[in-house]
């Protein structure tokens, strides 16, 4: 399919910003914090949105704690921004934590776990479990309930989902009653992913993009085999939580995305993966422009509940 | 439902001085009782709230006349941070098109880098309507519109992101990064007056949650508010709780608490007309208070019956009378805080201690267990 009508405008305008893969680390954060300043449209109103820090496996770990209007206890979600595993904030997913919080009357954790170069694999999935696990001993701060916890987070926080998952399968718990993974990376680039060749340049996220951000995560290659960083190359997928993929027709990532979900169901996991055509990487949170975004938002929201009320 | 009090610094006796000194005629260049002595009295009014158990302590803005002597609610509040240890701070309002909106941002989170987490300052904004403030002020009141409408858009984002980008005709903001950061979103505590119909346009299609001062009448500000519900809800957003203030006067028996009530709220709608000199016929004139130019054309046939409605609508009483009254007003507005004015006109502060502290006592507590739906479309 084409790309979507309203999409053409905005891939042109994109198109114009340097690509990340050429850029040095400290102008590539600088480039995607400016590209998504959380001050640019009115803010999404929720009753309120604390910033905290929690004790990490590195240290302080600073999390957001965004917390619905009514009253709790709430169902919550643990929110693992994208990334690249190289750059993005609290502040440049702020909007999205904010969207869910609303749409689905959850509180959302979203996470600052620390970054490569400067902190390399696996720094960024200890971060994510370790606060997971944090606020699953804290619901009750939370207003949350630890019955009710779902991960959740888009490309490479995609990837964090899944092996957040991994662990706390693996580690006895926090028990996690869903992941929900929009646009994830599952693997470290491998010959076999079409969508690799159709759409390694042109829609945003490059295939050379992949490699530059994997090399800044990785410490050797060896490493894209551990399940924790390649959750795909997992032996066992058995036991995990039911699972919903988004992925983009246009995207660099997709058939990684669907190949995930395809060993989920095979092992058994209750998984849903919704293909959006004529979108590109970056779709889901063009909430404003796009009615593809919209329609995948409903899509996502109406699954939250769905796993919230079970 | 929360409870807070409101200082008003009103100068009530030195209105007819004012107003000939105004038209040029010779009179004593001093109000007759001391302006500063009121102004100090009233501190006393946050020191009784944050020892009686009230929510919250709130003051306004104006400017020039006796209406009343606070000019930078978030100047004063600082101080009256500092002089208590329990209340949560709020304005209402200040006036956006009088104040640069990045300094009134600042200006808040610098005040709730001083509070820490366990006190909150709740930002109520408007758009003011003050011929003389504006004037004195050097702002032209027919921009009055155009610069609330931006100063909302930036002051929200500041207040939840800490960040800011935003080009208007009226403030450019780039690249803006509040300091201290901030630790939670301030925006949540953001409330906003509306007395015309366009200012109600503009915060409902915002999603910003409304304050309501009913200085002209309770029913005028009630047909406001349902008008907003139903903006509100057609931009989209979820119902909201309102803040409303009320004027009161509680005594032992219900003939001392009419007498002071009738007397003092009398002076009080007085001293409205006279500020926003709301017979005036020059509010017709200005771009976006036509509105106000109808009511003051209907007002200039008759004043004192708005005098005399003001008492009759606002909260007044027995204890018992006091909480009847106020909880069909609570349950009518949506409220989930009534912020009370218990000291205005030319009221003693011994008058107004006696019945604030009185209220505290017999009428607050069973306030505070009133849980009002909020206002639906």
């Amino acid at each position: 399919m084409p790309v979507d009508p309203q999409l053409r405008p905005i891939l042109e305008e994109m198109l114009k910003l340097p690509r990340f893969e050429t850029l040095s680390v400290e102008q590539a954060r600088a480039l995607a914090t400016q590209y998504n300043a959380a001050g640019k449209l009115a803010p999404v109103p929720v009753a309120s949105v604390v910033n905290r820090v929690i004790p990490g496996p590195g240290g302080d770990l600073p999390i957001r704690i965004y917390t619905p209007e009514g009253s709790g206890p709430f169902p919550l979600m643990m929110y693992f921004h994208g990334s690249g595993f190289v750059m993005c904030t609290l502040d440049t997913h702020d909007r999205g934590c904010r969207n869910y919080c609303n749409a689905v009357r959850c509180v959302v954790v979203s996470v600052d776990y620390r970054l490569a170069p400067e902190h390399k694999f696996p720094a960024g999935p200890e971060d994510c479990y370790a606060a997971t696990k944090w606020a699953a001993a804290h619901a009750d701060e939370l207003d949350a309930d630890a019955a009710h916890i779902v991960l959740a987070g888009d490309s490479a926080g995609g990837n964090m989902v899944a092996v957040t998952a991994l662990m706390a399968r693996d580690r006895g718990g926090p028990p996690l009653c869903g992941q929900l993974m929009i646009v994830p990376v599952t693997d470290y680039p491998k010959p076999g992913y079409p969508s690799y060749v159709e759409n390694g340049q042109g829609y945003g996220l490059t295939a050379a993009g992949m490699r530059w951000y994997w090399g800044h995560y990785l410490n050797d290659e060896a490493e894209a085999d551990n399940p924790y960083a390649s959750p795909v190359r997992a032996r066992d997928l058995r036991g995990l939580p039911p699972a919903l993929i988004i992925t983009a027709e246009l995207d660099v990532l997709r058939d990684e995305g669907e190949y995930y979900g395809k060993l989920l169901a095979q092992a058994g996991v209750p998984v849903q993966v919704t293909r959006y055509a004529g979108v590109h990487h970056g779709f889901f949170g063009m909430q404003a422009v796009l009615d593809k975004s919209k329609q995948a938002m409903a899509e996502v929201s109406a699954w939250l509940k769905q796993r919230f009320a079970s | 439902m929360r409870i807070g009090a409101t200082i008003f610094n009103q100068n009530y006796s030195d209105w007819d001085r004012y107003e000939a000194e105004e038209k040029g005629r010779s009179v004593p260049a001093r109000a007759t009782r001391s302006d500063r002595e009121i102004f100090r009295e009233e501190l006393g009014i946050a020191r009784i709230a944050d020892d009686c158990g009230f929510d919250s302590v709130w003051t306004i803005e104006h400017h020039f006349t006796p209406y009343t002597m606070v000019t930078n609610p978030l100047q004063y509040l600082t101080y009256i941070a500092a002089i208590t240890r329990n209340v949560d701070l709020g304005t209402m309002v200040v006036v956006l098109p009088w104040h640069n909106p990045v300094r009134v941002a600042e200006d808040v989170n610098m005040l709730d880098a001083f509070l820490g987490p366990n006190r909150n300052i709740i930002c109520g904004v408007g758009r003011g309507l003050g011929r003389r403030e504006y004037a004195g002020l050097g702002i032209d009141q027919n921009e009055a519109r155009g610069r609330f409408d931006e100063s909302l858009q930036v002051l929200t984002r500041l207040l939840a992101t800490g960040q800011c980008d935003f080009e208007g005709e009226f403030y450019k903001v780039h690249g803006l990064h509040l300091r201290p950061q901030l630790e939670r979103d301030l925006s949540a505590n953001l409330w906003c007056a509306g007395g015309t119909e366009q200012t109600v346009e503009i915060i409902a299609r915002h999603g910003v949650k409304p304050l309501i001062i009913p200085t002209t009448s309770l029913d005028l500000a009630l047909a406001n508010l349902r008008r907003y519900a139903v903006l509100r809800r057609d931009a989209g957003h979820a119902p909201t709780h309102t803040k409303l203030a009320l004027w009161t006067y509680v005594a032992e028996s219900a003939s001392e608490a009419q007498a002071g009530a009738q007397r003092y709220m009398v002076e009080y709608a007085d001293s409205a007309l006279r500020h926003y000199e709301l017979l005036g016929t020059h509010l017709s004139g200005i771009k976006g208070y036509e509105s106000y130019g109808a009511q003051a054309e209907f007002l200039r046939k008759d004043p004192s019956p708005f005098r005399q409605s003001f008492y009759k609508s606002h909260p007044w009483g027995t204890p018992q009378q006091t909480i009847a009254r106020v909880t069909e007003l609570a349950n009518a507005f949506g409220t989930d805080e009534i912020m009370f004015i218990f000291k205005y006109g030319a009221m003693p502060m011994a008058e107004a201690e006696k019945s604030m502290r009185l209220f505290a006592k017999e009428v607050m507590p069973a306030l505070k267990q009133l849980h009002p739906q909020p206002l639906a479309a």
